[in-house]
């Protein structure tokens, strides 16, 4: 008899290349987004499914939900519907990137083979030396400690990704119109119940990410979830970076990350924790990057569909 | 619990998943889509719940969570911005589309 | 398979039928409206049912309380997800279907 788990991993694999091939080959700029949401959410449920539930919970937090956001808020503010009728590459180059992306794929092929043969990588290493970081989450350990740089210049590539956006922003001038969203009493209220459950879940999230799955990017995101809804409940809310508070806390993630890896460096190099109060430090910085992913998620969320408002409105503090 | 049963269900919820793809690339308006978005974000929360029970591993249930909190969210902007009002607060122009 | 085994299985099985049927009327009915109706009403009460079937399972008090408090955000997103939509297509002027 088969086994049912691989007919429901059949299923699911059968599903993510069904919905990977609608969603690039739909001439139909919505329908691409939409079935890239739900593409992503089949491909948390992969992850859990290879045993990785930090990669799961970060990809239903921003695949799922804020990238969906993003792409919609776009979508909204240029409307471009595509009407090709798929005449596609000039003849040689479609030869041509078969043949590439048919590489990469053997590729990619062989090496996961070998590593689920012969469990190569640094998993072993990792837990080996899980004491010394700290925390109890392997993954987390390797984020933040173990390969803490990755993370702190992922940090500073946000926050200039959010400049970049607002450039562009202010660069197009006037044809980018703040959109003024009418406020939907509805929404408001929704937005009531929701926003204390979202801050809660974060805080939540950071600090159970030291033994559980968890951390500071899934926080951030639900943060940056929470800064959508309000935004979009027609709330005057204003997130632009011009304004110093809320500038603030873009930065504050990489600037205390920063900072404390240079504080360590009195003792040690730099961002090489002491192992006896590792785990606050990092709890520390984990917070200030949750919030800051939070704000930059969603003041980039305001810069795409076009909600920063005007200049000369008045503009709060984002809470 | 007997295994075969959880699995079963796991592969039920799959099949009405596929349904949703379906609806996806068939509906005619916008909203059927996002409908369909939305379907896949409850069954979603019930497959990850139940694969929380399947493979013993409970910190799926922080994902299911994450997930029913984040889909409003999408399913909000696609009402508001994508479909809703432009800058008069007149309708939008698109009602069907291809 | 114990008593808690057979409810536990009861009620999921319970569940699975009003996602099937949230699905199938996803799929067969004529208009936006009655999708809507499909989707957010079936759905939700098919994940009530999935929860109480694994609250039966669940090793503790803050496991069974996570659950519920999943239940209850997944009917107040959904509820005001779907009165968004509903209200965004009568304002783009989408009829509901008047077949009879």
């Amino acid at each position: 008899m088969i086994e049912l788990p691989s007919v429901f991993d059949g299923l699911l694999s059968l599903s993510l290349v069904l919905l990977a091939w609608f969603a690039l080959h739909s001439k139909d700029l919505f329908l691409g987004i939409v079935l890239f949401v739900m593409f992503g959410i089949l491909v948390a449920v992969a992850w859990l499914r290879l045993h990785a539930p930090d990669i799961a919970l970060t990809e239903v937090a921003l695949g799922a939900g804020l990238t969906g956001a993003l792409f919609l808020g776009t979508l909204g503010r240029t409307e471009v519907v595509r009407r090709d009728r798929g005449q596609g590459l000039p003849g040689g180059r479609h030869l041509l990137t078969t043949v590439l992306v048919s590489g990469l794929g053997i590729v990619l092929c062989v090496i996961t083979a070998r590593l689920a043969a012969g469990g190569g990588g640094m998993g072993d290493l990792v837990r080996v030396r899980l004491e010394e970081s700290g925390v109890e989450n392997p993954v987390t350990a390797v984020i933040l400690n173990f390969r803490g740089y990755d993370t702190l210049f992922e940090i500073g590539v946000l926050f200039l990704a959010l400049l970049g956006a607002h450039a562009l922003h202010q660069a197009a001038g006037a044809s980018t119109e703040s959109l003024r969203l009418p406020r939907d009493s509805m929404l408001v209220i929704f937005v009531h119940i929701m926003t204390p459950v979202l801050i809660l879940t974060a805080a939540y999230l950071v600090w159970v990410g030291d033994h559980r799955p968890g951390g500071a990017f899934q926080a951030g995101a639900i943060l940056g979830g929470a800064g959508v809804i309000i935004l979009l409940a027609g709330v005057p809310v204003s997130l632009r970076v011009d304004h110093f508070r809320l500038r603030l806390v873009g930065v504050l993630g990489f600037a205390v990350f920063l900072v404390t890896g240079t504080c360590l460096m009195v003792n040690g190099r730099f961002l090489e924790y002491p192992v006896a109060h590792v785990k606050w430090l990092l709890l520390v910085v984990e917070l200030a990057c949750a919030l800051s992913i939070g704000f930059i998620l969603s003041s980039l969320f305001a810069a795409c569909a076009s909600l920063l408002h005007p200049s000369g409105e008045r503009g709060g503090r984002r809470d | 619990m007997h295994e075969w049963t959880i699995n079963a269900a796991l592969t039920f919820m799959a099949l009405s998943l596929c349904g949703g793809i379906i609806r996806v690339v068939r509906g005619p308006t916008r909203a059927d889509r996002m409908l369909s978005a939305q379907l896949f974000g409850s069954s979603g929360v019930a497959l990850l719940l139940l694969l929380a029970q399947s493979m013993k591993m409970p910190a799926l249930v922080d994902a299911a969570l994450v997930l029913t909190l984040l889909t409003a969210v999408a399913s909000c902007t696609f009402a508001r911005v994508v479909w809703g009002y432009d800058k008069t607060g007149s309708k939008a122009a698109h009602v069907v589309d291809r | 398979m114990s008593l808690t085994d057979s409810l536990s299985a009861g009620c999921i099985f319970l569940g699975l039928m009003f996602f099937a049927a949230g699905t199938i009327g996803l799929l067969r009915f004529p208009d936006v409206y009655t999708r809507l109706h499909a989707l957010t009403k079936a759905d939700n009460l098919g994940l009530g049912f999935v929860v109480v079937g694994l609250i039966f399972q669940g090793p503790g008090w803050l496991a069974v309380a996570k659950l519920l408090l999943i239940w209850v955000l997944a009917l107040i997103s959904s509820a005001t997800a779907c009165y968004l939509v509903a209200h965004s297509a009568l304002r783009t002027g989408i009829r509901p279907e008047k077949r009879r």
